[in-house]
């Protein structure tokens, strides 16, 4: 897996990179002018917060570029490899994306905490985090992350099962509708709301709840059966039914 | 080497008449080595099955030998490229009376015309 | 009908596709071991979906495929090497890493032999693969393929979009490099200048197997090259 990885990442590398030295650039520039003309901290924080999501959407859509590439590419499906490597490999990818990412972002909360001494009372963020939090955050992000992108990996490998143009609805409509059944049997089963991170910027401050917070042990057992099943049923699709 | 092949006619048939040619006219001469199966396919853009089935053949009719762990060698004896040589000039001239008697010439004919032709 | 062992068995193989076209229609072949085919057929024949099958790309909808016995799949992936009407490479790479891909994931893979192909075809290590033109490319695909010590060889093609100049070189590629202990199956349409290649010839119309036999035979038996033979099987 690790040789597969090496090439999805070749073939990515220079996106990523890129990617990169533009967030780099614009969270020094948040940071500058925000210093320089004396912003809100919580602004600074949300544009920061802005930029550091839309290098996530980024890294998500290469995520899965990456994988329909691979369960479409002769090159790819003539390989003596058992299909579950074509996903492993894209989401291990993606998990050391968003674990680097993640890192960054938290790096960035500390620097504002701790360095800069930003914790005034426009920000009520020290109240939810403690240190053992932060890495917290991380396995939950990483996880919701492996899920989510499991969700969507099944959906494009149905999607890919016809060749015709429809393909890409069905897809969508794929992804929706296991959202909903996976959402409404985890109701049905713990009552509680199934994403259970939120965020929201009020008069008050930045509020955040992230992750472990209000997240219940049931949830996440069920969405390890389901990832489970959701790999081999991809893997399946990718060996048998994918159009050729 | 080169050959112009016909494509319709069997491709060893056409390397088996080059071959012995070549052999008669004294280009390859008797105890020579010649080429391998590879090189002879790879330089004819031909089927090495093919060019096997030549040499099968000229082993057959003892034209060809194989020496072990040597490769393949034109036959020494003498005579046996004479009996070939005999046996294409045959051909030729069966060929050549065919055609003749279905021009409509009579056998004294085809000598007069023959003495006639071969005359400096 | 013959009596080599067999490497390749179709055994009532059908394929119809998702939106009811039928490519294979009940296809049963047999390949030997140690043999040039040439899988004939004009463009929709079926020669890719045959060729897709055997290489474990598509599933047949019914019959069975083996190669050395083995059902098409995991297994026989490691001992066939395919040439397919798409690349084997991708747009980002250089010669040098289509190579390396290729050793690091056929065990079979011999580098020494994709350096001799390379330099016969006058190909650089680092030339970038996007730059190549088409009968270059051609060229590169081939010498990946054959480069690798499989039991069976697809060459889906080879020789389809290519001038007469690369044609020839790709043909005496062929010859030079192939593996005699191996099978090869060339699909093409273009029958005269690559019929002097064959052992066999298998002629495939509308899915369906029409004609299989020695190319020294359809010459004796016709006195007809496999071209014209080809022509007036195909002549509508």
């Amino acid at each position: 897996m690790i040789r597969l990885l090496k090439y999805d990442w070749k073939r990515n590398s220079t996106t990523v990179l890129g990617a990169l030295v533009v967030l780099i650039i614009a969270q020094i520039a948040i940071m500058v002018m925000g210093f320089m003309w004396g912003w809100l901290p919580a602004a600074m924080l949300g544009l920061g917060i802005m930029a550091y999501s839309s290098v996530g959407v980024l890294m998500v859509v290469l995520v899965v570029k990456t994988f329909d590439y691979n369960i479409k590419s002769y090159q790819r499906r003539l390989l003596p490899l058992h299909s579950i490597w074509s996903i492993l490999s894209p989401l291990l990818m993606g998990c050391l994306g968003v674990l680097c990412l993640g890192a960054v972002v938290l790096l960035h909360l500390w620097m504002y905490f701790n360095l800069l001494g930003l914790h005034d009372s426009s920000l009520a963020f020290h109240t939810v985090f403690d240190n053992w939090d932060y890495l917290k955050a991380l396995i939950m992000l990483v996880w919701n992350f492996i899920f989510l992108m499991l969700t969507i990996f099944f959906a494009t490998a149905v999607s890919r099962t016809t060749s015709s143009r429809a393909g890409v609805w069905i897809g969508i409509l794929t992804f929706l509708v296991l959202h909903s059944i996976i959402g409404w049997v985890s109701q049905k089963l713990f009552g509680d709301g199934y994403w259970s991170q939120s965020g929201s910027i009020n008069e008050e401050g930045v509020f955040f709840q992230l992750g472990p917070v209000g997240q219940s042990w049931g949830d996440a057992i069920l969405e390890v059966i389901v990832s489970i099943l959701l790999l081999y049923a991809t893997a399946y699709l990718i060996e048998r039914k994918v159009a050729a | 080497m080169s050959i112009e092949f016909d494509n319709n006619l069997p491709i060893y048939l056409q390397i088996m008449t080059y071959l012995k040619k070549e052999i008669v006219i004294g280009k390859l001469r008797p105890g020579d080595k010649i080429p391998s199966v590879r090189e002879l396919a790879a330089e004819l853009q031909i089927n090495p099955n093919t060019v096997q089935r030549t040499f099968q053949e000229l082993e057959r009719e003892g034209i060809v030998e194989t020496r072990r762990g040597l490769g393949r060698f034109v036959t020494s004896e003498e005579e046996k490229i004479m009996t070939i040589k005999k046996e294409m000039a045959g051909e030729l001239l069966e060929n050549f009376i065919k055609g003749m008697q279905e021009l409509g010439f009579e056998e004294q004919d085809i000598v007069a015309i023959v003495t006639d032709a071969v005359k400096p | 009908m013959y009596s080599m062992d067999q490497l390749l068995q179709f055994d009532h193989v059908s394929k119809v596709y998702m939106r009811g076209r039928t490519a294979l229609n009940n296809v049963s072949l047999n390949i030997g071991s140690g043999k040039i085919i040439g899988l004939l057929g004009t463009n929709g024949s079926g020669k890719s979906t045959f060729m897709k099958i055997a290489a474990g790309l598509l599933q047949p909808s019914s019959g069975h495929v083996t190669i050395s016995g083995t059902p098409v799949g995991l297994d026989t992936k490691s001992i066939v090497s395919f040439m397919p009407d798409r690349p084997l490479t991708e747009a980002w790479m250089k010669v040098s890493d289509a190579v390396a891909f290729f050793q690091d994931f056929y065990q079979d893979f011999d580098v020494q032999k994709a350096h001799n192909m390379l330099e016969f075809m006058n190909i650089q290590l680092n030339d970038r693969i996007s730059a190549l033109s088409k009968g270059m490319n051609e060229r590169l695909q081939l010498t990946l393929a054959l480069s690798r010590n499989a039991r069976l060889y697809m060459l889906d093609e080879p020789i389809g979009g290519v001038d007469p100049v690369a044609r020839g070189k790709i043909l005496d590629a062929i010859v030079e490099f192939y593996n005699e202990d191996s099978s090869l199956i060339i699909s093409t349409h273009l029958v005269r200048d690559i019929e002097r290649i064959f052992d066999e010839v298998v002629f495939i119309r509308n899915g369906e197997i029409v004609l299989h036999d020695e190319v020294e035979n359809i010459r004796m038996k016709h006195g007809k090259s496999v071209d014209e033979m080809f022509k007036g099987v195909f002549a509508e």
